[in-house]
């Protein structure tokens, strides 16, 4: 251990600055704090929203699928990535009109109407309310902000097996549709362990490699989890919409 | 028949009878000396202090709680620690807690008559003319206020901390008076969790709600207490090497409650019998 800059007999690995105890990741030089709750939950609610309420392969395929897709439609490589919900928010009405178009009759668009559909109905400004132009929907308000509650409830603590499903495919689909790569060196795990083997020692690496990653994109903006606009109105939205318990 | 008190009242009772004897039987027992006699007044004083704080909360069975116990042995853990410090240099260091409360008091009567110079129409104003008198009264009772110096710091020059390590107590520093002052000061470790309830609703991020909480008695308040009026009798026992005979608040203590439950076990035997 660095040998302590103060004379107590505990805290020895924080250094001494002024009155303050610093704590060693604190010293870390060019150190920035990251709120995963108040930036990035709300920009990975959708798919909280859908594994809570289908199987994992399910939910697993239809996300990637159709973040590939848009990706394959929207033809640009300076596109955000789109698993961050707050960056459909960035796409022109035309580039929205022609995922819409081309998802058309697909069981893709009827399993993400189904599982977002009390999202669009409660939240303000949803970024996937693109999905829900012309189509008829019934959802109870009550039953609609229950299942919001159960999506945030879900994912309030990144550290449970289903923030960690939700995490993992974030960063999948970043890598399935380029935007994020890894170099040779990296000892990636295998990223499957999490449903084939949750409990495993491997899944615990995913795990960490996930929220390392993902820590590691938030720290430079809204582009991948950072503060952002949607996210600021979204806890506005839901406060407003609903009593305290 | 006589009426047989409830076990409360009756410990009340008894525990205030028990300190009150002892105080009285171990401050008899010290030798004031002629030379040092503002000395003996200042321990003498922090000594009825502490007893004084125990009886308040054994009278007062609903403050034994997280909420109001804590302010009573945050007081009396600090009392403990200028105690044991005064006791290592009794002369020197009682005059400097005297001085202190008397710049004290100088520095609070001349923010008064600076009230009644702004404000003179107030109509509390001769209340507090009078409340200046009764103060200058007590200060030149002691020494002119003409030589009372006004010390804006702390009065032994040392953090509490650095007192109690000096005189050999720093674990009750540690362990007592900084947890209780948590209390005492309204930090955000108490408030969270004696004045807040979660809101159980996951849209608003499980934050905190001000909320009227009632929290159960618990009489291991009282107990610390009763340690803390024991340490003091250790001290003026162990300075002044006195011969006192009766029992220390802890043993009183111990005694209290050993015979209570073998009182209980003979009533349970009595009940098996008949």
């Amino acid at each position: 251990m660095k040998k302590s800059n103060h004379q107590g007999s505990v805290l020895k690995d924080h250094k001494q600055v002024g009155r303050k105890l610093i704590p060693p990741m604190m010293q870390l030089p060019n150190m920035k704090e990251t709120s995963f709750r108040d930036d990035t939950l709300p920009c990975l609610v959708w798919m909280s929203a859908i594994f809570l309420r289908s199987d994992d392969r399910k939910a697993v395929h239809f996300l990637t699928e159709f973040l590939m897709k848009c990706k394959d439609i929207l033809d640009d490589e300076k596109m955000p990535p789109l698993a961050f919900l707050n960056n459909f928010n960035k796409l022109k009405k035309e580039d929205k009109d022609k995922i819409i178009k081309e998802l058309n009759d697909d069981p893709m668009l009827v399993f993400l109407r189904d599982n977002l559909e009390h999202q669009h109905h409660l939240l303000d400004g949803y970024p996937l309310s693109f999905l829900f132009e012309d189509y008829p929907y019934g959802v109870d308000k009550e039953d609609a902000l229950n299942m919001l509650k159960e999506d945030v409830d879900a994912l309030l603590d990144r550290y449970t097996s289903h923030s960690t499903k939700v995490q993992t495919t974030a960063m999948v689909s970043m890598a399935a549709t380029g935007k994020l790569f890894f170099g040779p060196k990296i000892d990636i795990p295998d990223f499957n362990a999490i449903f084939t083997a949750p409990d495993s020692e491997e899944s615990n690496r995913v795990a960490s490699f996930v929220r390392c990653n993902l820590n590691a994109g938030t720290g430079f903006g809204s582009i991948e989890g950072g503060k952002n606009e949607w996210s600021d109105s979204f806890w506005k939205c839901v406060f407003l919409i609903s009593e305290c318990e | 028949m006589e009426d047989k008190k409830d076990p409360v009242s009756q410990l009340i009772e008894d525990y205030e009878d028990f300190l009150t004897s002892s105080f009285n039987e171990l401050w008899s027992l010290v030798d004031i000396e002629y030379d040092k006699l503002e000395a003996y007044s200042v321990i003498g004083g922090m000594l009825s202090r502490q007893v004084t704080l125990s009886i308040q909360m054994v009278r007062s069975p609903n403050m034994l709680n997280g909420h109001s116990a804590p302010l009573f042995l945050r007081s009396m853990t600090d009392l403990h620690i200028a105690l044991a410090w005064i006791m290592l240099d009794l002369e020197k260091r009682s005059t400097k807690y005297i001085m202190h409360g008397l710049g004290e008091e100088k520095l609070s009567i001349e923010h008064f008559k600076k009230g009644i110079e702004d404000d003179p129409d107030n109509p509390n104003n001769e209340q507090i003319e009078q409340l200046i008198e009764a103060k200058s009264a007590w200060i030149n009772a002691q020494r002119r206020d003409l030589f009372v110096e006004v010390d804006l710091g702390n009065w032994s020059q040392l953090d509490s901390r650095k007192m109690s390590q000096e005189a050999g107590c720093e674990s009750l520093y540690k362990y007592a008076y900084k947890p209780f002052s948590v209390a005492a000061h309204n930090m955000w470790p108490h408030i969270s969790l004696y004045n807040c309830k979660t809101c159980t609703n996951p849209l608003h991020k499980y934050h905190l709600l001000p909320e009227l909480l009632e929290v159960p008695p618990d009489f291991d308040y009282l107990y610390r207490s009763c340690k803390y009026v024991h340490k003091a009798y250790v001290l003026f026992i162990d300075k002044f090497d006195l011969e006192y005979k009766s029992l220390l608040p802890l043993e009183w203590w111990d005694e209290y409650f050993t015979e209570e439950e073998a009182g209980n076990d003979s009533d349970d035997e009595t009940t098996k019998e008949t």
